[in-house]
């Protein structure tokens, strides 16, 4: 299915618990983490939807609106991909885990967890997966400062975009 | 022995007997009312070991010699390509990104070259994208050959490996004689390419083909026919189509279990849809099957080169493009097969310099979560068969 | 080490000896990324140091010489690198080969990225590149060749610490 006729049949199923968005032929849909749990079972099971292939789940900063996690699957069958978002606040954000539907978010989910500091709830093992263990902070937060740019500016020529 | 022995009666001494019911002798009554104590070995494999290609640790936990339950400990390599993206600007990026996949470079720098202009609304000249494509299948060989050389190497087969760097020299000849380097490239640019291919590079492509496919064909008689790399590898470390799809698995591992998944097929990008060639799939899914498909891959990389030999037109290899370059506030996804798998880039951008949110969705990262999958169950032999099987580059599992 | 630790070998035997070492150098390979790729490539038929006397595949660090640090360290791995490098026996000698173990490189700005491996452990040739030719390779191997010829064992084992060559400066 194309990506309209993907917002369409969504939305048929969950009315106005979803913002569909198509952008360079791409479905995101941002859902309440209320009703993530349900849309990704829908997104994983339904027939015509069926996105069997775990591509990624991964956090964006959003800055005082929270931290965006974006979960995004594909059909192996259909061909489509779909995108889930759900926006947690930035202290103590928690989402159900999805790693019982694609073993595959297992792992992107430790990653989230360690780098913006979103819990998730229902997963095995959430320990530290690529940093250190004596590692302190999230550094994908926008409020993580690279160090060594603080401390000594860059002596190449130009700062990105001078 | 089997791990669990217990002591039966007999008068006199005690009869010793093994579980599966063989006796094994007479002990001392003082000794008789032990039991044999037996424990699961943790096994560390790395982080610095020869076999495991670059920093991966494996923890593994041994039940005698079988494998009860394996995890991957990685981080080892991380080098926070996600977060340093976020202070480079577009260019620096490029470059930057050359470096998680190290034996493939064009192939990684394709993506974000692609994301880019794909949110700006750039159409790159068609010379440019078919030279493109020359140089991302050159790429794919090249990485192909590193496997090729080191998988057998694993196995204790040392010759592959000399035969591997030797065509991977000439190759890279190629490479500097277009772009001046050997291994990190940096030869897109949003809109286009760095400078036009020189004279003679056509030319220097079009020998190197058939000596490429007459190699191929020594190293499926070498290595395939070979009775002992069979014997090591067939049957073992078989993924299932359903499971590898679960946990996104994808490149040669999908393709080994039957699923003929591509990007360059199923959503066609540069000018694939332009040339023809087959996605080689396996049956069973095991090491054997990802073997041979990497082979394949191989072979159908030089069918496409020759294709596009011949479609190269005249033109220009890059637009003009303002002094800074600054996608419009958005979002874009772009999926494309590396040599590795499906590697894609999601981009957040918020019409500044330098982008919002970088995610670099590795191919490596999801083929080797599947290790605990893979590696239960199997014997502590086999593990090195298996993981080397798996085509991964340690940059690219942990960015 | 009996007496070449305590007594300046006359110039002969001083000779014979460090020609003996500076030609069976045997490597520890601690490829990390990237330049790990050039060092194979340096050590297959093309660019070959075994012709150097440089011999890979050292079955272990205590069987090593020779330690070339190739690529990118992190600080997850650090304590690895300084483990593995106090296990090789002496006289050892180091090579920085890249521009990640050198200083840093690329991701000089990064959290996780431990800048230059002479943070942890001392380094006698910097190969600078990202990565290296292989030439530049054997041409650090030689310079080290060169310095190890010209090494006074007695000088060595009493802390003496040498500047680091630096290829191509």
């Amino acid at each position: 299915m194309d990506a309209d006729a993907l917002r369409d049949h969504l939305a048929a199923e969950f009315g106005d618990a979803l913002e569909p968005e198509v952008s360079f032929g791409l479905l995101t849909v941002t859902v309440e983490d209320g009703d993530y749990r349900r849309v990704a079972e829908f997104v994983r099971n339904d027939r015509e939807v069926s996105c069997n292939f775990f591509d990624f789940l991964c956090g964006v900063d959003e800055e005082a609106a929270g931290i965006a996690v974006v979960l995004h699957v594909y059909s192996t069958s259909h061909h489509h991909h779909v995108q889930v978002r759900s926006v947690v606040p930035r202290d103590g954000g928690v989402l159900p885990s999805v790693h019982d539907l694609w073993a595959g978010a297992d792992w992107h989910e430790r990653e989230t967890a360690e780098l913006f500091g979103v819990a998730f709830d229902g997963h095995p093992h959430l320990a530290k997966l690529l940093l250190p263990e004596e590692f302190e902070g999230h550094p994908l937060r926008k409020e993580f400062a690279l160090l060594a740019r603080e401390a000594k500016p860059w002596p190449g020529a130009k700062e990105p975009g001078e | 022995m089997a791990a669990d022995q217990q002591p039966s009666g007999a008068e006199g001494g005690v009869a010793f007997q093994a579980a599966d019911g063989t006796g094994v002798g007479v002990i001392i009554r003082e000794r008789a009312d032990r039991e044999l104590h037996t424990q699961d070995m943790t096994l560390n494999v790395g982080p610095q070991h020869p076999a495991t290609h670059g920093v991966l640790r494996v923890l593994v936990t041994l039940d005698g010699e079988m494998i009860e339950s394996a995890e991957p400990v990685i981080g080892y390599m991380h080098r926070s390509f996600e977060k340093l993206a976020e202070y480079r600007d577009y260019r620096q990026i490029i470059a930057l990104v050359n470096r998680h996949d190290w034996v493939s470079s064009i192939c990684n720098e394709l993506g974000v070259a692609m994301v880019v202009e794909r949110q700006m609304g750039i159409e790159v000249p068609e010379r440019a994208t078919w030279i493109r494509m020359l140089m991302a299948e050159w790429t794919r060989i090249l990485n192909h050959l590193m496997f090729v050389g080191s998988y057998p190497l694993e196995l204790g087969a040392i010759t592959p490996m000399f035969y591997a760097f030797r065509e991977r020299e000439e190759i890279q000849a190629l490479m500097e004689w277009v772009t001046g380097g050997r291994l990190h490239l940096t030869y897109c640019r949003v809109g286009g390419l760095k400078q036009d291919l020189p004279r003679g590079a056509i030319d220097l492509s079009r020998d190197l083909v058939p000596r490429l496919r007459e190699r191929i064909k020594e190293y499926e008689t070498l290595i395939l026919g070979n009775e002992i790399f069979a014997a090591r590898t067939k049957g073992i470390g078989v993924l299932p189509a359903d499971v590898a799809c679960s946990y996104g698995s994808s490149g040669c591992s999908l393709q080994a279990a039957g699923v003929p998944e591509d990007a360059r097929k199923t959503e066609p990008y540069l000018f694939y849809d332009q040339v023809e060639f087959d996605v080689p799939t396996g049956r069973n899914g095991d090491c054997y099957d990802r073997f041979t498909v990497l082979l394949g891959r191989m072979k159908e990389s030089l069918r496409i080169i020759e294709q596009v030999h011949e479609r190269i037109p005249p033109g220009p290899v890059t637009v003009k493009l303002p002094k800074v370059v600054r996608p419009p506030a958005g979002h874009a996804y772009v999926r494309t097969e590396a040599p590795l798998g499906q590697l894609s880039y999601y981009m957040v951008s918020h019409n500044e310099k330098t982008p919002w949110r970088f995610k670099m969705r590795t191919p490596s990262f999801n083929n080797v979560s599947t290790f605990p999958y893979l590696l239960k169950g199997t014997l502590l032999a086999d593990m090195i068969a298996v993981m080397g099987s798996v085509f991964f580059i340690v940059g690219d599992i942990d960015r | 080490m009996g007496l070449v630790d305590k007594v300046e070998l006359p110039q002969p035997i001083k000779f014979v000896f460090n020609w003996g070492r500076k030609y069976s150098l045997w490597v520890f390979n601690f490829g990390l990324a990237c330049c790990a790729i050039e060092f194979i490539a340096t050590s297959t038929a093309r660019h070959d140091f075994i012709r150097l006397g440089v011999i890979p595949f050292a079955h272990g660090p205590r069987q090593a010489d020779l330690l070339v640090v190739s690529g990118t360290l992190t600080d997850k791995m650090a304590p690895a690198v300084k483990r593995l490098y106090d296990e090789m026996p002496e006289p050892k000698y180091v090579i920085s080969f890249g521009s990640c173990s050198n200083c840093g490189g690329p991701y000089w700005d990064s959290y996780s990225v431990t800048k230059g491996v002479d943070q942890i452990i001392p380094v006698d040739v910097y190969v600078p590149g990202c990565p290296p030719r292989p030439e530049a390779l054997l041409h650090g191997i030689i310079k080290l060749q060169e310095r190890i010829g010209s090494e006074s064992l007695k000088e060595r084992y009493a802390r003496g610490e040498l500047e680091p060559i630096v290829v191509g400066a």
